[in-house]
């Protein structure tokens, strides 16, 4: 539009006679001040300022305005033969799978004109039951990132692949005929036709006779040799070939526990939805402990306060993490007190303590909140679940001792479905390094894994990669790892391959690629099958691969069901569904044979210190596999609400100890720390993280990727003011934050720091939330517990608005009083409504970013961030009750008087967390839209709050006027300017291509906001309006709906009585957001109920009665004014 | 003469352009509104070069032609404007109540069965004895720009 246009004011100017140019220079004295804030880039192309633009106005309007008129001629090309299934405008939907070596989720993948650009759970079919993570959403943008790998690579520089698949190959024979040893080394492969492949690959060069891997469908039969096989997979050391399966992040401890209790070397499957009461001791699992994907929805499920029977989440840890915030009870322990945690609660529940562990040192609280946990783990025998997130064999057989003294092996954990994805076995790899500098290996080959960076000894594991005669990387980028290899041969991104996956052993699934190969890259299972002569190159559309699949699945998986007659019409439906499952056929649980006794000695071996350290993985960057993808990097952690960094998170009173600022702010620097572990250090700012255990830290995995300078991505690196990458002391990219991994030693995640100072340096960290507390409006976030909420009327939890008027002191509901005239949006027609359960909501952040890729909502930086110009139309936001609050939202008068609101910023030591997404309420009195002076918010009769981009000219007065500060102002040309260059991804050809062509990008002055995802809302009324029928529940969506995997989120027409959002706005617990502002927002909120009991609370909102309701009003009022004072 | 076997695509010149914040579609006006071709595009009968057509272009339309049905909105704004879409939106009218009695579940009909409980609106809209597309919002905003 007119920013493309090229102004040019003078002939002169439009020849760039030698002489216009040098003045044109001169004419910027001030290059930095008027550029950076008046100019963007297309402009400064015609080297016309805005303001100088202006001034020339006056006499070159004529030929600007000429040019204008000139219609371009486009061009429209139509397909020849057009493909059956793509009707351009039309969005095609395909069912796959999605596994990265770390999260797996049964997807769908949107296409547009045969280009993915966004991704959600498959509701459908596969266990995941629609549920995804932040990381698998934002997948499909990191498909678009330039720095991918554009095709294989010899020594660092860009080769073909048959010159590097006949060096490849000969350096393998070479290898075989030294003797010498050749490795494959990966993350856990859960492939079955990969297993096939890898087996016959070691078959041909002489390895032990292939491992059949698991075909699909062999679940039926007793739980599998072949399961077992996948899992053990154990081939002696002084084998020729090795397949060596690596994970980042070791689940080995649970593996050896489940050997060593009932002779199984696996991971069983877990059931939250059916545990009546859970304990989790440092398990982090509605974020990254295992399968997140399918626990957070049965969490969900047992989490309902209208069930018979509410779970109770008792949760003991260092860190504040995403589960613990969703705890009812929660304890407050040092990683090395895990342990002595679990021989407690073993004591409690089975009578019998684990000998040699001294449990008295927990604190009391500690022992009261697990002395609790036990009665009711007691009394909930067969339905209830404790799990620990430590990889220490120690303690996973205590675990498994207190679930067997529980006798939850049937319902709550099947040992006869186990899990297959993480089957790390942490001292093969020390082998291998070992191995690698004794010079046995001959040839490495490595895929999905990154160990120069992700392994405690990296640096020596990538100095050891010289000592193998043969060193290839399938991965997707040069990464730590890949750029230290001969030969790089790119593996193809996740929506580029055919895949299958056999994630748990009764399931099979199917990847299918949804985009042709965008880079001359090849699927690590092809170049295997080249390798061993299984297959030759073909190129981008070789389906070598996806044959191998259909084969295994024609072999194994045809035979094993009834319903097809023919392999085709099989094969098609599980390609439709993009999975299948068997029947799990249940066995007796062995008997428990775990020695507690050894337990006990390793537990007590565990010794803590000053300083102890938890490594977590956050929502966002989980191992820091798509460290390179914007949206995740920008978006805001879930607790700490930190984008775009790496820090140590520490209690507030161990950071006043260490004389570090408490304070996070736009202009308030944190500290830096060194912590040093052996020869260890890590530099990082440090965050006041409310319910950190006192002398613990935490420190996020995943950070301080591409220390080298590696291409791995723009994003992963820090951006300057100017947005220019800053140069790190190798005067390469700075990477952001610091690589914890490499102080995490055995895969062990907890350990102790031998010092942690303050280096007096100070550092932004870009935050988006940094109040605390809902500063006492207690109409935000409401919260009651079970027990009020089973006991007591609406009115003690859920406290509507009173207004009296007139003389004789009629008393109303808020709602009976307008302040305009009222919009028509009931009865008439749809009226579009949103419900958000704050009971369901765990605070994921997948809606985050469903909605970036939904609505192309820009990614702007980090110094844009720190100064609170995130443009994220969906927030997340996190409170903490404080110490004069016993729940968020409620408060002691008392103590509130004493400290005002600045007692309200003082979060407890360990506080209550509520989780609640805020996004434009499309309120029916729009505040924003009565001050817009031309009309661009406008109110339409469906109840949407419409924000016309074309008519806005940037006032903000709408943004200052909305009580829910959801409105974000375009401060900048994010698609052009240049400060967002690294980090935008509309910047570039590629990165454009993840743009929903159904929404507008928006352009530097205007403001947005949340349009109730009014394309997919047009579209669904569209579909019904064409069917000619009523518009029925999950006909209209939002993208934050579609993808929660708690089904938090409810949307559908409110003037429908028979649909869910409308029963669902009219229950007790749902309520308003500001209510009594008068807004009248079509988003519902209900009430959080938490399982705990609070007796301050209890008193707060039992003491309520009628007559109190009026006077809160008033109080209510009075606090407004107050509120807008004290800012 | 036989077939070369060498595809090459036709490339048209596009001559109905549409602004990028604008979200059109087709078949919400011809399968939904039951508009002809003809309405919007004029009589292509007669043309052998595609062009946009004017406003009286389109009035014209089947005044003159055999077999083509005349528009009933007599456009006076220019054609692919905002205001010409908006003059149309105006005056089209929408048989709710015949949905209705053809099928109360319908789409309109649930509309119309939604209206009746609110007859003070519904009386409104009926003033000029028709529902216009405008009246059930075809006049907002976010009906085309998102």
């Amino acid at each position: 539009m007119g920013t493309t246009k090229k102004y040019w004011k003078g002939l002169d100017e439009l020849n760039a006679t030698p002489a216009f140019v040098e003045r044109a220079e001169k004419e910027f004295a001030q290059e930095l001040t008027v550029d950076q804030f008046l100019a963007d880039d297309t402009l400064k192309e015609s080297s016309t300022g805005r303001r100088d633009f202006l001034k020339f106005l006056g006499f070159s309007v004529a030929a600007a305005t000429l040019a204008a008129c000139e219609a371009p001629v486009v061009k429209a090309v139509p397909y020849v033969v057009k493909p059956e299934d793509v009707t351009p405008g039309v969005a095609n939907w395909y069912a796959s799978s999605y596994y990265d070596g770390y999260s797996y989720a049964s997807v769908l993948v949107k296409t547009r004109e045969g280009r993915p650009i966004h991704i959600k759970g498959n509701r459908d079919h596969g266990f995941t039951n629609g549920a995804i993570n932040p990381q698998i959403a934002a997948s499909v943008l990191s498909l678009y990132d330039g720095e991918r790998l554009k095709g294989p690579q010899m020594t660092g520089a860009l080769a073909d692949w048959n010159g590097v698949d006949s060096e490849v190959i000969k350096g393998l024979n070479a290898a075989q005929s030294k003797g010498k040893k050749i490795v494959l080394l990966s993350s856990t492969v859960i492939s079955p036709t990969g297993q096939d492949i890898i087996g016959q690959f070691m078959a041909k060069f002489g390895g032990a006779a292939p491992v059949m891997g698991v075909a699909p469908a062999e679940g039926n039969a007793a739980p599998a040799e072949g399961a077992e096989a996948i899992v053990a997979g154990d081939v002696a050391s002084n084998d020729k070939v090795e397949h060596i399966q690596y994970d980042a992040v070791s689940y080995n401890g649970i593996r050896e526990a489940n050997l060593e209790s009932f002779g199984k070397r696996i991971i069983p499957d877990y059931d939250f939805s059916k545990a009546k009461v859970i304990v989790s001791v440092g398990a982090d699992f509605l974020n990254s402990w295992l399968l997140p994907t399918q626990f957070m929805g049965q969490y969900q499920v047992g989490r309902n306060p209208d069930a018979e029977q509410m779970s109770k989440h008792f949760q003991f840890e260092a860190n504040m993490s995403i589960t613990g915030s969703n705890a009812d009870v929660r304890g407050m322990v040092k990683p090395s007190e895990y342990g002595k945690v679990l021989a407690f609660l073993h004591k409690e529940v089975s009578g019998t303590g684990v000998n040699g562990v001294d449990t008295a040192s927990l604190s009391e609280d500690v022992q009261a909140k697990l002395k609790m946990a036990a009665e009711l783990l007691k009394k909930n025998k067969g339905t209830s679940l404790v799990v620990c997130g430590s990889n220490r064999k120690s303690h996973q057989v205590v675990v498994n001792s207190i679930n067997n003294a529980l006798s939850n092996y049937a319902l709550t954990i099947d040992l006869n479905n186990p899990i297959n994805l993480f089957v790390s076995e942490d001292d093969k790899m020390t082998r291998l390094l070992k191995e690698m500098n004794e010079k046995k290996i001959g040839a490495l080959i490595m895929w999905d894994t990154n160990p120069a960076y992700s392994h405690a000894s990296g640096d020596a594991f990538k100095a050891a990669l010289a000592n193998v005669d043969l060193t290839v990387s399938m991965a997707r980028y040069a990464d730590e790892t890949a750029t230290a290899c001969q030969y790089i041969c790119p593996d193809h991104h996740a929506l580029e391959s055919w895949y299958d996956f056999n994630p748990k052993m009764n399931h099979y699934s199917l990847a299918q690629p949804t985009i042709r190969p965008l880079n001359d890259t090849r699927s690590a299972m092809e170049s295997l099958m080249v390798w061993a002569g299984m297959a030759n190159h073909v190129g981008p559309d070789s389906t070598n691969f996806h044959d191998k699949i259909k084969s295994t699945w024609q072999q194994y998986g045809f035979p094993t069901q009834t319903k097809h007659l023919d392999f085709f019409s099989y094969w098609n439906e599980c390609v439709h569904n993009s999975c299948s499952s068997m029947a799990v056929t249940p066995q007796p649980t062995p008997a428990f044979a775990g020695n507690l006794a050894n337990a006990g000695k390793d537990i007590a071996s565990v010794a803590g210190g000053e300083w102890e350290i938890s490594l977590y993985q956050k929502a966002s960057l989980g191992i820091g596999t798509q460290s390179g993808n914007p949206w995740l990097q920008e978006m805001p952690d879930p607790i700490s609400k930190v984008s775009w960094d790496n820090y140590v998170t520490m209690s507030l009173g161990d950071m006043k100890a260490l004389g570090l600022s408490t304070e996070v702010g736009q202009e308030s620097p944190s500290g830096m720390v060194s912590v040093k572990v052996g020869e260890k250090e890590l530099l990082l700012p440090v965050y006041p993280q409310p319910g950190q255990t006192p002398k613990t830290i935490g420190i996020a995995l995943g950070y301080g990727r591409g220390e080298g300078g590696e291409k791995i991505g723009r994003s992963s690196f820090h951006t300057d003011f100017f947005g220019k990458h800053e140069s790190g002391s190798n005067g390469g990219r700075k990477s952001i934050g610091a690589n914890a991994f490499k102080i995490a030693a055995n895969g062990i995640l907890e350990l102790n720091a031998d010092s942690i100072t303050k280096t007096g340096e100070n550092y932004y960290l870009a935050c988006s939330q940094t109040h605390s507390t809902v500063m006492a409006r207690n109409s935000i976030v409401k919260e009651t517990t079970l027990d009020i909420y089973k006991n007591q009327p609406k009115e003690a939890y859920n406290h509507v608005h009173m207004l009296h008027s007139g003389w004789n002191h009629d008393e109303n509901h808020i709602s009976e009083y307008n302040l305009w005239d009222e919009h028509p949006v009931e009865n008439v027609g749809h009226r579009w409504a949103m419900t958000i359960d704050l009971s369901s909501c765990i605070g994921c952040g997948s809606c985050l970013i469903a909605c970036q890729s939904e609505n192309n909502v820009p990614v702007v930086g980090k110094d844009e961030i720190r100064r609170g110009r995130d443009m994220h139309w969906l927030r997340l936001d996190r409170y903490y009750a404080s110490d004069v609050e016993p729940a968020v939202g409620t408060r002691d008068e008392a103590k509130f008087d004493a400290g005002g609101f600045a007692a309200l910023e003082v979060p407890s030591e360990n506080p209550k967390v509520v989780h609640m997404p805020m996004m434009c309420h499309h309120c029916n009195h729009a505040p924003c839209e009565t001050v817009c002076p031309v009309a661009a918010t406008t109110h339409s009769n469906e109840g949407l709050n419409q924000m016309s981009y074309n008519r806005c000219i940037g006032t903000r007065y709408c943004a200052n006027n909305c009580p829910y500060k959801v409105r974000r102002f375009n401060w900048f040309n994010y698609p052009s300017y240049r400060k967002f260059v690294e980090v935008n991804p509309a910047q570039d050809d590629l990165g454009r291509m993840v743009l929903n062509p159904d929404v507008v990008v928006r352009t530097r002055g205007v403001m947005e906001k949340c349009s109730f995802c009014v394309q997919k809302i047009q579209a669904g009324k569209l579909v019904a309006k064409k069917e000619d029928r009523k518009l029925v529940d999950g006909d209209v969506t939002t993208a934050c709906s579609d993808v929660c995997p708690t089904n938090a989120i409810t949307v559908g027409d409110w003037n429908d009585v028979e649909s869910l959002v409308r029963k669902s706005s009219q229950e007790d617990r749902a309520y308003q957001a500001l209510e009594e502002v008068g807004t009248k927002p079509n988003i519902w909120y209900k009430v959080k109920v938490r399982n705990d009991d609070n007796d301050a609370l209890e008193a707060i909102q039992t003491a309520h009665d009628s007559g109190h309701g009026e006077e809160h009003a008033e109080e209510a009022h009075g606090e407004e004014s107050n509120t807008e004072a004290h800012h | 003469m036989s077939y070369s076997g060498v595809e090459k695509p036709i490339k048209w010149v596009k001559v109905h352009n549409l602004p990028d914040h604008v979200y059109f579609n087709h078949s919400q006006h011809v399968v939904v509104g039951g508009l002809d071709c003809q309405a919007c595009h004029g009589n292509m009968r007669k043309e052998t070069v595609a062009r946009v057509m004017t406003s009286a272009d389109l009035n014209a339309v089947g005044t003159n032609d055999d077999g083509l049905e005349e528009n009933a909105v007599k456009f006076t704004r220019p054609t692919l404007t905002m205001g010409w879409c908006i003059e149309c939106h105006r005056e089209s009218g929408i048989d709710i109540a015949g949905a209705a009695q053809n099928d109360p579940d319908s789409y309109y009909g649930v509309i119309h069965q939604r209206l009746l409980t609110d007859k003070r609106t519904y009386q409104s809209y009926l003033e000029d004895d028709v529902v216009t597309v405008a009246e059930l919002g075809g006049l907002e905003c976010a009906k085309c720009h998102y």
